[in-house]
């Protein structure tokens, strides 16, 4: 279920907004580099994890039952590999760099995550709560950004925009029977936030 | 005892050791040896990065950390990603995956994910302190891995170089070993080199202890990953301290 899903970003966004929050200390630990890279990653890891095999699916020009093979296939090609590691060196960059501010870098993991659970509700069977999940969810991040950082909703709308196309190139692909599109969506969000918050 | 220095820096490393045309036995291999073979390695590594002074920080931790996975002929890092592989398996799988030449998402992932601790950890060490950093992670990294091989026996259906480590990690030499690179460190880098020893030992004992839970039973891969696990613990110590020492 997808909310297994929730555990590590909430658990991220959580430590991270503690290492925001907290003025003073011990050991430097808030000036760590390190720590916000553990946690970034933490938030993000099952993407980290599933966009190797869905970049070899993606990566690989093969018909339909090909690509479902391939995304069910427990080893990576070098499309997957490589998926992994620009991942891992956007976050490495970013938690590096020092850059985004603490409060935005903070929430981009859960921030990423609920926009990819709104793209679930789009693929629901009904109607009605396919609407109102993914409406409810766009307007409370957006309230939530309004309430944070007030003059960030333009770096949250440009963070989202590749979040429809995603869901859309994703829309009947599998692993393992669950739909990929979500993760990716927050995968990818999460992603472009970081960078977006970065400028 | 003498005898297995030279065989057992050939097989933790690719430094051209002479010894003959003759092939290296598996009960020639001493754990006792671990930690002075990470010494030389740190040694080679530190002496590496003053050579590349004049490159850019960020450069010169790169090849840092390139340079230790050659010399070591990524031994540990390939042993790293081979135990991450059979976590991410169901436990029947677990052997299979371990032990095959292709990696799995988890796999890779966790590859990544030690180059980049390392290399952040590395970020800070910019200071005078920076080649005793260098020569102390490889050698409490290869002890992780003897004191891994004290806390837990290895599996049944291990090969002939792992029997031969486990046996040879329980011998008073190898106590004796794991004394005098502790102490050589703590004359070197003073209190925190024992913050450092205690935290690579900690990790390398969770660290085993989850694949054990997970396997059932251990093999030379994840006594292997001990090294990489090891040595990031020392350098997230490194870092704590350093960033401590100038706030």
């Amino acid at each position: 279920m997808w909310f297994r899903d929730l555990v590590l970003p909430i658990v991220s966004t959580s430590l991270l907004l503690i290492l925001a929050q907290v003025t003073e200390l011990p050991l430097g630990v808030r000036a760590s580099s390190l720590l916000k890279f553990g946690l970034l990653l933490a938030g993000s890891w099952t993407g980290i994890l599933l966009c190797g095999h869905v970049a070899d699916a993606i990566g690989a020009p093969a018909d339909h039952s090909a690509r479902a093979r391939i995304l069910d296939d427990r080893y990576l090609g070098t499309f997957g590999a490589c998926a992994i590691s620009c991942s891992m060196l956007v976050i490495l960059a970013v938690s590096h760099s020092g850059m985004p501010p603490p409060m935005l870098l903070a929430i981009s993991p859960i921030v990423a995550a609920l926009v990819g659970i709104a793209s679930v509700g789009i693929f629901s069977e009904s109607s009605v709560l396919r609407l109102g999940l993914s409406v409810g969810i766009v307007i409370g991040l957006a309230i939530a950004f309004w309430l944070v950082v007030p003059g960030s909703l333009l770096s949250l709308l440009i963070s989202i925009g590749p979040a429809p196309l995603v869901a859309w190139k994703l829309r009947q692909d599998r692993r393992n029977g669950q739909r990929v599109a979500p993760t990716m969506v927050g995968l990818a969000t999460f992603l472009c936030s970081i960078i977006v918050f970065s400028v | 005892m003498l005898s297995s220095a030279p065989v057992t820096l050939r097989f933790l490393s690719r430094l051209p050791v002479p010894g003959g045309a003759r092939v290296d036995e598996p009960r020639d291999i001493h754990a006792a040896w671990f930690p002075p073979v990470g010494f030389v390695i740190g040694a080679l590594v530190a002496t590496l990065d003053l050579c590349a002074a004049r490159l850019a920080w960020e450069v010169r931790d790169v090849l840092v950390i390139v340079t230790g996975i050659a010399l070591s002929g990524a031994l540990h890092f390939d042993a790293l990603m081979d135990a991450a592989d059979g976590l991410s398996v169901a436990r029947a799988e677990s052997q299979s995956v371990t032990h095959a030449s292709v990696h799995t998402s988890a796999g890779i992932a966790s590859g990544l994910l030690a180059g980049c601790v390392a290399w952040l950890g590395l970020s800070t060490l910019h200071g005078d302190l920076r080649w005793l950093w260098l020569i102390c992670a490889p050698v409490f990294g290869r002890s992780a891995i003897v004191v891994g091989y004290r806390a837990l026996p290895p599996g049944p259906d291990v090969g002939a170089v792992t029997r031969s480590l486990a046996k040879s990690a329980h011998s008073w030499t190898a106590g004796l070993s794991l004394v005098i690179c502790a102490g050589l460190m703590f004359a070197l880098l003073g209190g925190v080199a024992v913050f450092a020893f205690l935290a690579s030992a900690a990790a390398a004992l969770l660290a085993i202890r989850i694949f054990q839970e997970h396997k059932g039973g251990v093999g030379g891969d994840h006594f292997g990953a001990l090294g990489v696990i090891g040595e990031c613990s020392v350098l997230i110590v490194a870092a704590f301290y350093t960033t401590a020492l100038r706030a």
